[in-house]
């Protein structure tokens, strides 16, 4: 009798922590995943708010006509004159996120008579003490010269898909590389997607739930310049 | 025997004991892990919301600077800064360094902070009138997109500091003064363009010229637009396409509408009052006085003995009657044509004296994009 009562306590027992086991390795991956989700729809939002905030629609950027991608001039620095020097130099303070690369950066240049012209970079390079209060600054070289230039934005031709199963971004005509985790659903038929309407993007990222579901992220992003 | 069944109790409970001890590892870790997720998630969160404010700073901060220190940054040198710095809520504020890049085109580079801590920045261009740039930018009495017609004994003369009947003082005028030396009699306006870009190198939606005004087919003036110039008008008269008839009379009149400020008594109540005055449709000005800026997007045409002072900005043609006196500048997006004893006063004084409007020397978001960043 002690026996049989100890084999169904034990049996009872073990059960009991399968169950629990197969509980928690459920609601490990129900949390691994949810966190991924949310680091998706956050990267996804947070990059293409940035690159697509300072930029005109239309012009700085479209949204794809396959409805899964925005083409974009990737904006990655800001130089402003610091001293004068005769076309096609120009002696600029420069801040960006990475350094100019005259392989593939073309500046957007604003004059003095306030009209925004591209040109293309032909060649960077670091000098100190080139500005007229002597700070480090760098001397750039354009082509076609712009006279009386006193901004440049540095940029380079990108898109961003959501393609894949993740956002993605492709420099130049390189490769679609992934931003994020393989956690969405995309491809044919999939509900996420880029699409434009008016002046913003609307990103609708879809993912599958635990029950098979489908979880639809939607947000409209809005370039900077339609705010007051 | 005592011994054998305690050693099978101890069995027993050896078997439970380590199958609940590690369930309890494996609920232990599961709460660790989810301690250790909830942690991160709260610290991205931290940082997205430090972030947010940095950024709220860094943009309040250049808004502010905009909308207030118009009147500082103008006294501030070409190719110089001034850094202005204020607090943002309980925890932010901001670092703005104000570029003065050209006399009417500033930088204004902001830099958000939390808790003392520079965490983002945010750029805009934006612009504001420069009365010496707008002369500058096409030093004649007289600019037009086609051509200027001096008929009878009517007249066109530059460099005039003050005109004749006009006695406003020339010491409001003195820091510009040596403008008024450039001040020539007048010009097509396409002469200026000292340099016009090839067409595949300017951006779509991006190629008004600010240095120039008249940029066909609307009016401008620098970087305001007509429905900019009209939501800062002092007075607002006609309609698209329409006609309107003034006659200004002298004094002040005691319709709004109809005064238009008295530059024939400079020292009278309404001699200081320079309206900004713009005019949908064609205009007929009948006689009487008035100074200021007029803008018409039509047609406009003086007749009898009126006399005005200050800008003429049209989009079509200006036509001065016999005895029309206009003391400044004339811009037309067409032709200008003057008949019998009509005369054009270049002034500079008078000129300027019409664009220190507040209402125009507000600071503005440049035209075809302003936020920058990085910068």
């Amino acid at each position: 009798m002690e026996a049989l009562t100890a084999m169904l306590l034990m049996i009872a027992v073990t059960g009991a922590a399968l169950r629990t086991l197969v509980t928690l390795r459920h609601a490990l991956a129900n949390v691994t995943t949810d966190s991924e989700v949310r680091e998706t729809g956050r990267i996804a939002r947070y990059t293409l708010a940035q690159e697509l905030k300072t930029g005109l629609p239309g012009i700085d950027w479209v949204a794809g006509g396959d409805g899964d991608s925005v083409v974009v001039r990737a904006v990655r620095g800001t130089a402003v004159r610091c001293a004068s020097v005769a076309p096609p130099q120009w002696v600029v303070r420069y801040t960006g996120l990475r350094r100019p690369d005259s392989a593939k950066d073309s500046v957007l240049v604003l004059a003095t008579d306030g009209v925004w012209r591209v040109t293309k970079l032909v060649r960077a390079r670091a000098r100190p003490g080139a500005c007229e209060d002597g700070a480090g600054g760098e001397v750039w070289e354009l082509s076609p010269a712009v006279p009386g230039a006193v901004v440049g934005r540095i940029f380079e031709r990108g898109s961003y898909h959501v393609a894949a199963g993740a956002f993605r971004y492709r420099p130049g005509r390189g490769g679609r590389q992934p931003l994020t985790a393989q956690v969405l659903r995309t491809g044919a038929g999939a509900a996420s997607g880029v699409s434009g309407h008016g002046v913003g993007v609307d990103l609708r990222l879809a993912f599958e739930t635990a029950d098979a579901a489908t979880a639809i992220d939607s947000v409209r992003v809005w370039p900077r310049e339609i705010w007051p | 025997m005592r011994s054998v069944a305690a050693s099978g109790d101890m069995a027993d409970a050896g078997f439970a004991i380590p199958v609940i001890l590690m369930v309890l590892l494996a609920a232990t870790a599961f709460g660790h892990l989810l301690h250790y997720l909830a942690r991160q998630e709260l610290a991205v969160a931290g940082a997205e919301r430090d972030l947010l404010v940095a950024r709220l700073a860094a943009e309040g901060g250049v808004r502010a600077v905009a909308g207030s220190a118009a009147e500082v940054l103008a006294a501030t040198p070409v190719g110089d800064s001034a850094v202005v710095e204020g607090a943002h809520g309980d925890r932010g504020g901001y670092r703005v360094v104000a570029h003065r890049l050209t006399r009417e085109i500033y930088l204004l580079a902001g830099e958000g902070r939390v808790d003392g801590e520079a965490r983002t920045t945010a750029g805009r261009l934006t612009w504001a009138l420069d009365p010496g740039a707008r002369l500058a930018a096409f030093p004649a009495a007289v600019a037009s997109r086609a051509h200027a017609a001096v008929m009878d004994s009517a007249l066109i003369a530059g460099d005039r500091v003050t005109a004749v009947p006009l006695t406003w003082s020339t010491t409001e005028c003195a820091p510009h003064l040596p403008l008024a030396d450039s001040l020539f009699p007048h010009g097509s306006v396409s002469e200026s363009a000292s340099w016009v870009p090839p067409a595949s190198t300017l951006e779509p939606a991006r190629r008004q010229r600010l240095a120039v005004d008249l940029n066909p087919p609307s009016l401008n003036l620098g970087a305001l637009s007509l429905q900019d110039l009209e939501g800062l008008a002092d007075i607002t008269l006609g309609v698209p396409g329409g006609s309107t008839r003034v006659h200004l009379g002298s004094g002040c009149p005691a319709t709004p509408a109809g005064n238009w400020g008295t530059p024939l008594n400079p020292a009278g109540s309404c001699g200081t009052y320079l309206p900004v005055v713009v005019v949908r449709g064609s205009l007929q000005v009948t006689g009487g006085e008035g100074q200021g800026v007029l803008v018409v997007d039509g047609e406009a045409s003086f007749s009898a003995d009126a006399t005005f002072a200050g800008l003429v900005l049209a989009g079509g043609t200006v036509r001065l009657g016999d005895d029309v006196l206009v003391a400044g500048w004339i811009r037309s997006g067409d032709q200008v044509l003057l008949e019998g004893r009509a005369r054009v006063e270049g002034s500079a004084c008078a000129g300027l004296r019409a664009l220190s409007h507040a209402g125009l020397r507000t600071m503005r978001a440049m035209p075809a994009g302003s936020w920058i960043e990085p910068v």
